[in-house]
């Protein structure tokens, strides 16, 4: 029986057991499925983050890969290239732009969550990811229409999911950003972000679209992860009449969020020399699947690891570590902060509708990211706003 | 105003252009004229064949930039074009026609 298999929901609901079990053998469980070694202990994947030679991404970084990717976007490529790319869009990420992207995103969100009692807050959490990708990259073109195509990249383009596959999408905006970074017409940025940086602050003139596929997909897919199990998390774990009761506790609460469920739970990495790990004497060429969700989960590091403890003085591997540490940490942890305060406004302690064993969740084709698509909340009826 | 100029080029001229064997989609042609010429955004477009026979051009002259990124984002369209853009490119692969893309903003 495959007891690693992150493009199964039967599986992805009940990992946590299982990732039990693979930290206490002896050695890392191999999957034949995946072709890697299954690392899941905290001081194994924080050894293997930290080593970025040894454990490169210039194979890619997904537990399904695609060559596709070997080389032009952030999460497959080793350095120098890897630097040069963060330092082509590093501007996107600086906190005036974060500011700017989250005020906008909690303005979509107050419209979205305004005058509703019962709402699927899946589909809200898509368009509010799609909308900070689409500020994040800001294209000086049609907001709404690059909001919608992202919106739909995310949940149906062959790079984002398993099944349900509609590529026409993906094409299209292939061919819109192909076009628009065209040397003989690119328009003037509109204010900043990555076509901005793209465009003045690339003095090689690279061409790496991927760096607008890159946060459509993978961001996108990591955005809706952090804010739907901060949403189902607060609820399960008992900890709503904490926030609401003290909002200061708002930023202490997302980092143990994502230390209880990493909404990007794993990521892969290619061995370039022997080096043992756990128990396994790994070689050139060997694959292995770094899980930071059950790092984050490792009753070694974390005292009442299954535990939702607000206020923990030590903070999970959600966004990965060293080299490879996500650029979108910063940004993501603002919109967290700004959509569970409207959610909050909006629907007081609400409850969540969705049984556990219910939650559905779209098969990742990378097998990287867990999104799920029917997460339904109810608005608490005593606050009226 | 942008023109943007498709230059496809044949091995032989006994390899007919994709165009030659398949007659164009009338809901495509519709469409384009609903969207794109009724509302002006298209100013021209033409096609000609080289003298020798071997290179066809088309071209379509847009009134700015946004109206060609508005046809580029057009999904409804794209989907109609789908299938039959799969075809076209395995016939053009399977032929060694090829294609030349050139986009320039012309005019004041």
């Amino acid at each position: 029986m495959e007891l690693f298999n992150p493009q199964s929901g039967e599986w992805l609901l009940n990992k946590f057991e299982t990732y039990k079990d693979l930290r206490t053998r002896t050695k890392a469980y191999y999957s034949e499925e995946f072709n890697v070694y299954v690392i899941t202990r905290y001081s194994d994947v924080m050894y293997a983050l930290s080593d970025h030679e040894i454990f490169s991404s210039g194979l890619g970084n997904l537990i399904v890969e695609d060559s596709r990717r070997f080389g032009q976007t952030l999460g497959a490529s080793d350095n120098p290239t890897h630097d040069i790319f963060k330092n082509i869009v590093k501007n996107a990420y600086s906190k005036d732009n974060i500011q700017r992207v989250i005020s906008i995103m909690s303005e979509k969100a107050t419209e979205l969550l305004t005058d509703k009692d019962e709402v699927n807050i899946s589909d809200i959490i898509n368009e509010l990811s799609a909308w900070v990708v689409t500020e994040i990259i800001n294209f000086p073109y049609n907001k709404t229409k690059i909001k919608d195509l992202i919106k739909y990249i995310q949940s149906h383009s062959d790079l984002a999911v398993k099944y349900n596959v509609d590529t026409v999408y993906s094409n299209v905006f292939r061919n819109f950003t192909n076009l628009i970074t065209s040397p003989g017409i690119r328009p003037v940025a509109q204010g900043p972000g990555i076509y901005q940086d793209y465009i003045t602050n690339n003095p090689n003139n690279i061409d790496a679209i991927s760096l607008f596929v890159g946060p459509t997909l993978s961001g996108a897919s990591s955005f809706t992860g952090a804010l739907t199990f901060l949403t189902l998390d607060l609820y399960r774990e008992n900890q709503l009449d904490a926030i609401i009761n003290d909002r200061s506790l708002i930023p202490k609460a997302i980092n143990e969020s994502l230390r209880f469920h990493a909404s990007t739970g794993r990521f892969s990495r290619t061995v370039t020399s022997e080096v043992e790990l756990h128990g396994v004497k790994l070689k050139p060429g060997d694959r292995v699947a770094l899980c930071l969700e059950s790092a984050n989960r490792d009753p070694d590091k974390f005292t009442d690891p299954d535990k939702f403890i607000i206020g923990r003085d030590t903070t999970g591997l959600a966004f990965g570590h060293g080299l490879h540490a996500c650029i979108a940490l910063a940004i993501s942890k603002a919109a967290m902060n700004g959509y569970l305060n409207v959610l909050l406004d909006k629907m007081g302690k609400y409850k969540v509708l969705t049984e556990n064993t219910d939650l559905e969740y779209l098969i990742s084709a990378s097998g990287n990211n867990d999104m799920i698509s029917n997460l339904c909340i109810e608005k608490d009826n005593k606050i009226s706003i | 105003m942008i023109k943007v100029t498709r230059t496809f080029t044949r091995p032989s001229v006994d390899i007919p252009f994709y165009h030659e064997i398949q007659s164009e989609n009338k809901l495509t042609q519709t469409h384009m004229y609903k969207n794109y010429i009724l509302t002006k955004k298209i100013v021209k477009s033409d096609r000609y064949m080289s003298e020798d026979k071997l290179e066809f051009t088309s071209y379509i002259i847009w009134t700015t930039v946004n109206d060609l990124f508005d046809f580029v984002t057009d999904v409804d369209f794209a989907k109609l074009i789908d299938n039959e853009s799969s075809k076209k490119h395995q016939y053009e692969n399977d032929n060694d026609i090829t294609m030349v893309l050139n986009v320039e903003k012309i005019g004041a």
